[in-house]
C-alpha cells in the first residue's frame, strides 16, 4: 500500500511540471483549434511576418503558444493556465512586431472588438 | 532619340519597378538579428544587422566592389520611414546610411591609401502574397575611390500562394542602372532569378544578361 502511494505521489509530482508546459509545443493545427484569442491582422504577406509575430508574442510571460496563418490572416494565441492579455496589450504587441490589428476575438467571452487603423 | 537615351529611359523605368535585394526589408522586429548576403556580377556584400526597435536597425556592412576593386567596411543604420499595412498587402519605405573605410584591393604597387566612405540610400517595396514590386537607389562617396550611384528595380510573381511554413517560390526580374560603371555592359542590365523562401531563410539564385550568376541569402534569427 505504501509502495503504491509512493508511486502515485511520484507520478503526480513528475507529471505536474510536464502538464504546465504541455502547451509550449503544440502543433499549429492544435493552436488554431484551441486558441484562447484570435487576432485578425493587416500586412501579413510572408513567413517573415509570421516569425516576427510569433517571436514577439512568445516573449510575453502570459503566452504559451502562437501560430500565424497567412491564409486566414489570423494570429492564434494560447495562454498559460490562468493567464491572458487584454486587447490593448495585444494591439501594442502586434504594432511592435510591425503590423496592425483588424479584430480581436476572445474564446472566453466571445467578445469581438473591432479596431480601426 | 539616341540609343543611349532610350537605354537611359529604360534603365530608369526598370529602376522604378524593383529593388536591390540586400536593401530589401532592412528592419526586422525588435531584438532580431538578420544576415543578408548578396553576390552578383557587381559586388559581394554582407550586411548583418540587429533591429533595435520597430523602426531602426544597425549593423555591419562589408562590400567588395568588383568594378573598382575595393573593399568597404563600415556600420550601416537603417530606418523604416513608413509602412502601410493593408488587408492583402504591405508597403514599406526605408532610408539608410553607412559610414566606413575603403581599402584598395589592387596589388600594393598600384594600391591607393585607405579612405573614408559614406553611403546614403532609399528603397521602397510593395507586395502581396502573389506580386512583388520594389525600387532602390544608393549613392556612394568613396573619397579617392570614386563617387557613384546605383539604382535597382524588381518585379516578382509567385506561381502559387503558400501558407505559413511551406516553401514559397517567386519568379523575379531585377533591373539595374549604374551610370558611372566603368564597364559599359554593366551600366544597364537585368537579372532573372528565382526566390525560395521557407521559415527564417530566403535564397535567391539567378543569372544576368551577361551570363553572370547571382546568389543571395537572407536569414533571420
Amino acid at each position: 500500500m505504501k509502495l503504491t502511494s509512493l508511486l502515485i505521489a511520484t507520478t503526480l509530482a513528475l507529471s505536474a511540471p510536464v502538464a504546465s508546459h504541455a502547451k509550449d509545443n503544440l502543433e499549429p493545427a492544435v493552436i488554431m483549434q484551441t486558441a484562447d484569442t484570435k487576432v485578425g491582422l493587416n500586412g501579413l504577406v510572408c513567413d517573415f511576418c509570421s516569425i516576427a509575430l510569433n517571436k514577439t508574442f512568445k516573449k510575453n510571460e502570459a503566452v504559451a503558444a502562437t501560430h500565424v496563418d497567412l491564409d486566414t490572416k489570423e494570429l492564434s494565441i494560447v495562454f498559460k493556465d490562468g493567464q491572458s492579455l487584454d486587447d490593448e496589450t495585444i494591439t501594442k504587441l502586434v504594432k511592435k512586431a510591425g503590423y496592425s490589428v483588424t479584430e480581436i476575438t476572445h474564446k472566453a467571452d466571445l467578445k469581438v472588438e473591432t479596431k480601426v487603423e | 532619340m539616341s540609343n543611349a537615351g532610350l537605354k537611359y529611359i529604360g534603365g530608369l523605368a526598370l529602376c522604378l519597378l524593383g529593388a536591390s535585394f540586400a536593401e530589401a526589408r532592412p528592419v526586422s522586429y525588435p531584438d532580431a538579428w538578420t544576415l543578408m548576403i548578396k553576390n552578383d556580377a557587381d559586388q559581394n556584400s554582407l550586411h548583418a544587422h540587429y533591429t533595435l526597435d520597430t523602426k531602426h536597425s544597425l549593423g555591419l556592412r562589408l562590400l567588395y566592389d568588383r568594378d573598382r576593386d575595393f573593399v568597404f567596411t563600415g556600420l550601416q543604420a537603417n530606418r523604416l520611414l513608413k509602412r502601410w499595412n493593408k488587408r492583402d498587402s504591405q508597403a514599406n519605405l526605408y532610408g539608410r546610411v553607412a559610414v566606413g573605410v575603403v581599402n584598395d584591393e589592387k596589388p600594393s604597387s598600384l594600391a591607393q591609401d585607405d579612405d573614408e566612405a559614406l553611403m546614403i540610400g532609399v528603397s521602397g517595396d510593395w507586395e502581396t502574397r502573389r506580386y512583388f514590386v520594389s525600387a532602390a537607389a544608393e549613392h556612394w562617396d568613396n573619397g579617392r575611390f570614386d563617387e557613384y550611384s546605383s539604382y535597382h528595380g524588381r518585379l516578382g510573381v509567385a506561381p502559387y500562394v503558400a501558407n505559413t511554413g511551406a516553401l514559397h517560390t517567386w519568379i523575379m526580374i531585377e533591373g539595374h542602372h549604374r551610370p558611372e560603371s566603368r564597364r559599359n555592359e554593366d551600366k544597364l542590365g537585368a537579372t532573372a532569378l528565382l526566390r525560395f523562401f521557407k521559415g527564417p531563410s530566403l535564397l535567391e539564385v539567378g543569372v544576368d544578361d551577361q551570363g553572370e550568376p547571382l546568389l543571395n541569402y537572407v536569414h533571420r534569427f
